[in-house]
């Protein structure tokens, strides 16, 4: 099957899958909430860094800036989602007293469970989620936007500075997207206000629901630009093919800058993350070819290097290529599949909870009553035709045939 | 005011909409031209369906039909033919039964309509609907008033006292 083509009712599958690993907009009113609450518990009176917190600065990064969390899936519903903590770093501190300083002024926070100190951030861990906070050092002015330094301190070797522009890079991806047309936007929201989310993240006592629900929660449309559904959708994959690896894994911001570089696919939700895994395919094939690894550096900022971290060898390049060629073989399967067996096909690549709760949607979601019904030209029914109008331009021709009643009988002979 | 009546399509009208909306599926001539057989692919829920659709195009009176040639239809494990909803059922050979796209009763289908935008659409959708309710046994496509298959057909006419049709 080749990749150009259009696959409506898979899309439509693939679809489901991600709404169904979404926050629930209660769930995103909390973690705003937790976001908020940091220079506020920070600032509190036996707090260690109260005095530096005065000027201190709190904004998202990873997922959470480009519109793409998604529910962990391999052990729990847990959702990880990160933050920038800029402040100077006062006088003589170094990378590890900084890290050690912070852990320890977090003690309190309300609704955790555990908080860890790791090598470059502090994690905070609640009931089905963590919320890993990374200190940075602002760049003194003249400062190119929100440039600055991070700390890297492990249990062993020296400790580190980088410097990184996360803000700059949610821009650049955001700037990069190609958002779907009105129809595939409005489609994809209608099926989401269809849907009984549920709401994972239950707050505490001290996030009284009144509180959380004054908080009115920015919906980001960034998040159902197909572009962003295919990312979502590969993290989600791969969260399950490192689940019982003793491998690192491909970086997320690795993932995201590649996936905003691949076009917006006229065709379709599963063409655009057919193009994606080929992208990263290619690229991981010219590295091995050629023996230099993969430098993706921050379009926001040159110096800092999306693959200082991974891959470290060529076997993980090579375990990669193995698990996007078997990604791009089931959505070739799943193209010329019954709908039984894509269902069986969307369990081992995304799971079995999603994969059954986005079959029961779209079942749920077809009405039986007599109405007209789309088709695509030479191909045959569409359920949802926003979802292969993706791109502005349609790729694709759909007509619609007079509505009508099946009908059982006998054959006349 | 008085409407003039349409006139039945004719064979080459037929034909012109079929090469264009569904130029796959390929006209051959059978039973010594008596019947036009387009055979070729459609789309189910995704994957594809060698269909023939058959147009006695002689007969004014004769309605397409539509047959899965691969992969052949299927009842649900532990059911029958008779079980397969909406199917215009032939019981010397219930696996050639042909897909019974619309209710004869509604006016839904005559000859002055255009196969290629109504029976073919009609019969994508129809396997579309098939893989679902292989699924889960329930068919969520729209049903003409009555038993969705010739199995509850029969079911109703035995349970019917007098053998007539409940």
């Amino acid at each position: 099957m080749p990749l150009d083509d259009t696959t409506p009712q898979l899309d439509a599958l693939l679809l489901g899958t991600v709404l169904e690993m979404e926050l629930s907009p209660r769930d995103n009113q909390v973690a705003s909430k937790r976001y908020n609450l940091i220079p506020e518990h920070l600032q509190r009176p036996n707090s260690p860094i109260r005095p530096y917190m005065e000027t201190a600065l709190v904004y998202p990064q990873g997922s959470r800036a480009i519109g793409a969390t998604i529910v962990h899936g391999a052990d729990d519903d847990r959702f990880d989602l990160d933050a920038i903590l800029e402040f100077r770093t006062p006088a003589g501190w170094t990378p590890r007293r900084v890290l050690d300083e912070l852990h320890a002024a977090f003690e309190g926070f309300p609704d955790v469970k555990k908080i860890e100190r790791c090598t470059r951030c502090i994690q905070l861990q609640f009931a089905f989620m963590h919320l890993d906070v990374t200190p940075m050092d602002p760049d003194r002015d003249p400062r190119a936007e929100r440039v600055g330094e991070i700390y890297h301190s492990p249990d062993e070797g020296r400790d580190e500075r980088f410097r990184v522009n996360p803000y700059g890079f949610g821009q650049d991806f955001r700037a990069r997207i190609t958002m779907p047309s009105r129809s595939f936007q409005d489609h994809v929201r209608d099926v989401r206000s269809k849907l009984q989310m549920k709401d994972r993240l239950v707050p505490g006592t001290i996030m009284a629901d009144a509180d959380i629900d004054a908080l009115p929660e920015p919906i980001d449309p960034i998040r159902d630009a197909p572009q962003v559904i295919a990312l979502k959708l590969m993290k989600r994959y791969l969260n399950l093919r490192y689940a019982n690896r003793d491998e690192k894994r491909p970086v997320s911001v690795y993932l995201s800058k590649i996936a905003a570089e691949v076009p917006l696919s006229p065709f379709g939700i599963c063409a655009q993350l057919e193009s994606y895994a080929a992208e990263l395919d290619k690229r991981m094939a010219a590295a091995l070819e050629t023996g230099r690894r993969p430098e993706e550096r921050n379009p926001a900022l040159w110096e800092e290097n999306f693959n200082d971290r991974w891959p470290k060898h060529d076997r993980e390049m090579k375990l990669f290529r193995m698990d996007l060629r078997h990604l791009v073989s089931e959505l070739a399967r799943a193209r010329s599949s019954s709908l039984t067996d894509t269902r069986r096909i969307f369990d081992g690549l995304f799971g079995e909870r999603v994969s059954e709760k986005a079959v029961r949607a779209y079942i749920d979601g077809l009405s039986s009553t007599a109405g007209v019904a789309h088709y695509e030209h030479n191909k045959g029914f569409v359920a949802n035709p926003a979802l292969i109008a993706a791109a502005p331009k349609k790729a694709t021709q759909v007509s619609k045939a007079p509505a009508h009643h099946f009908h059982p009988g006998f054959r006349d002979k | 005011m008085k409407t003039k009546p349409r006139k039945p399509r004719s064979a080459q009208v037929q034909s012109n909409r079929m090469r264009h909306r569904w130029p796959d599926l390929r006209p051959r001539m059978l039973e010594g031209g008596r019947v036009i057989a387009w055979i070729g692919p459609l789309r189910g829920f995704q994957m594809r369906y060698e269909v023939a659709v058959i147009w006695e195009w002689q007969n004014p009176k004769a309605v397409p039909l539509v047959h899965v040639l691969d992969p052949p239809i299927e009842p649900r494990p532990g059911t029958d033919f008779i079980d397969l909803p909406h199917l215009n059922y032939d019981h010397q050979t219930p696996e050639d039964s042909a897909l019974c796209l619309f209710d004869p009763d509604a006016g839904e289908w005559d000859s002055t309509m255009l196969i290629a935008d109504r029976i073919v659409p009609w019969a994508s959708e129809w396997l579309h609907f098939y893989e679902i309710w292989h699924l889960d046994g329930v068919w969520r496509g729209s049903n003409a008033p009555g038993p969705i298959s010739v199995g509850e057909i029969l079911r109703q006419r035995q349970e019917a006292p007098d053998g007539t049709r409940a």
